[in-house]
């Protein structure tokens, strides 16, 4: 498998789902800040919201049955200007963030062993012995600074950038914003997985470089499914796995070629 | 094996949800801004500090656009939407300020009337008899396993507790007796133990063997 110098990876998530009980998981939420305070000293507890509009006579409105709200618990290692390594916890949930940035895109080793080391911790503190299975997330950024073969400050050549785009049904060809484009696909192996490929905006500023983000997201969380801790290690990989075939396929030859490949064997 | 259709997306990673996005919606009349979101909190299990309190159903959020606050509703409690994290917080303060007031009889005519709603939401019972002061009590360790400890209190009634609730009683033997700091949760079941003292056995204090060892005149 190839590797990269470069790759446009500016995070990497990983994820795990879970069910804990709710006194359980909110009796010992604080005993969990105490013990990441030192290593993780920027704590913070921040509201997650879902709303849905609907519309009702003729008026878009927020149907009292449908919005939810959550908080969530969020240790950082840096401080708010360097937000490098973090731990998210919700109750059904444990994150891994590792934020890079452009011509730091982290490493997949890195994230395994930050795991490997807060994983365990986190399930003996909240009594955890299944997962529904794994996620890992990886956040591509696609600008002017990641691909500057392919992109000025105010336009992106994606047809040679992604495959997808490159021959494009139709008599139209030329990819103009906004650009939103989500794909789901499930693999069937074991474990079962599915992959998903989102390409949207980001927005910015007036004037500012236009950029693109592209978030593959391999898991194995599944309806009922159960898996040990010992099993994370291994799906962790396979998840791994996948996003790296689906990049190379993702990726066109030229795209690839501009993130400064090397064979990993040397 | 089914995948979960409803597994949230873009949850874990930190600049999906850190990067400003938009979400369109078309109407033809405008959101009434004085008309506050409601949400509904997704716990009812409130941890600040020492402090654990449960409400008897998920509480109400509401936003209010015009203010940028957050309402606690029923709680009479409104906070900026920066501060939304510390709602567990609020809560607890409010809860615990009240029943102070409440136990002094120092509530205002308002406060009564918030009191009343706010007690009928928490699980009162519960956290008092988890708040309650630690107490006075003796007794003695009957036996030890490597994962409990068996105690006969001073009025005859034995527990098995897990060593981890009581580990300074370790520092006795099976058939000591002791004075401790206690305090019990629900079911009268040891929580949590302090101020272990060894004491006297109960049988040396007995009040008959002291009365009769008393010294008087005629001895």
């Amino acid at each position: 498998m190839r590797k990269y110098k470069r790759p446009p990876i500016v995070e990497r998530a990983f994820s795990v789902g879970v069910q804990i009980d709710e006194e359980l998981f909110h009796r010992r939420i604080e005993e969990w800040k105490d013990l990441l305070q030192k290593s993780f000293p920027e704590m913070e507890t921040i509201t997650e919201w879902q709303i849905k509009v609907t519309q009702k006579d003729g008026m878009p409105s927020f149907d009292q049955n449908h919005q939810r709200m959550s908080l969530k618990h969020r240790f950082w290692k840096g401080g708010q200007s360097n937000r490098d390594k973090g731990i998210q916890v919700w109750r059904d949930r444990v994150a891994f963030n590792l934020v890079g940035g452009p011509a730091n895109p982290r490493h997949y080793e890195e994230l395994e062993e930050f795991s490997h080391d807060w994983l365990p911790r986190w399930a003996d503190h909240f009594e955890v012995k299944t997962l529904r299975g794994i996620t890992l997330e990886y956040v591509n950024f696609i600008s002017f600074q990641t691909v500057p073969k392919f992109a000025s400050e105010n336009k992106i050549d994606l047809k040679n950038i992604l495959n997808f785009f490159s021959n494009l049904p139709g008599p139209g060809k030329t990819l103009i914003p906004p650009y939103n484009f989500e794909i789901n696909l499930g693999i069937t192996e074991t474990p079962p997985m599915r992959f998903s490929a989102h390409l949207q905006n980001i927005e910015s500023q007036p004037g500012s470089t236009l950029a693109l983000r592209l978030d593959f997201k391999a898991t194995t969380e599944g309806l009922g499914r159960k898996i040990s801790l010992d099993e994370v290690k291994n799906e962790l990989r396979l998840a791994h796995d996948l996003i790296l075939q689906e990049f190379e396929a993702y990726f066109t030859v030229q795209a690839r070629d501009s993130f400064g490949p090397y064979d990993s064997g040397t | 094996m089914i995948l979960a259709p409803d597994i949230p997306t873009e949850r874990a990673s930190y600049l999906a949800n850190e990067l400003p996005r938009t979400v369109e919606v078309s109407s033809s009349s405008q959101f009434d801004l004085d008309v506050p979101i409601e949400a509904e909190l997704d716990q009812r299990h409130f941890a600040f500090g020492e402090y654990f309190l449960i409400l008897e159903r998920y509480p109400t959020i509401a936003y209010y656009r015009r203010t940028y606050e957050l309402e606690i509703r029923g709680w009479n409690v409104r906070l900026p939407w920066q501060r939304g994290g510390e709602i567990s917080r609020e809560i607890i303060r409010k809860f615990l300020f009240l029943l102070r007031k409440a136990e002094r009889k120092e509530l205002s005519k308002h406060e009564e009337r918030e009191w009343e709603e706010i007690s009928r939401q928490a699980d009162y019972r519960r956290f008092c008899v988890e708040h309650a002061p630690a107490i006075f009590t003796e007794g003695r360790l009957l036996a030890a396993t490597p994962a409990d400890l068996e105690i006969e209190w001073h009025d005859g009634t034995k527990e098995v507790v897990p060593r981890s609730v009581a580990k300074s009683l370790e520092l006795l033997n099976p058939g000591e007796s002791f004075t401790a700091l206690a305090n019990f949760g629900e079911g009268n079941k040891l929580v949590s133990i302090s101020q272990v003292a060894p004491a006297p056995s109960a049988e040396v204090i007995d009040g008959e063997t002291l009365w009769r060892s008393w010294p008087s005149n005629r001895s």
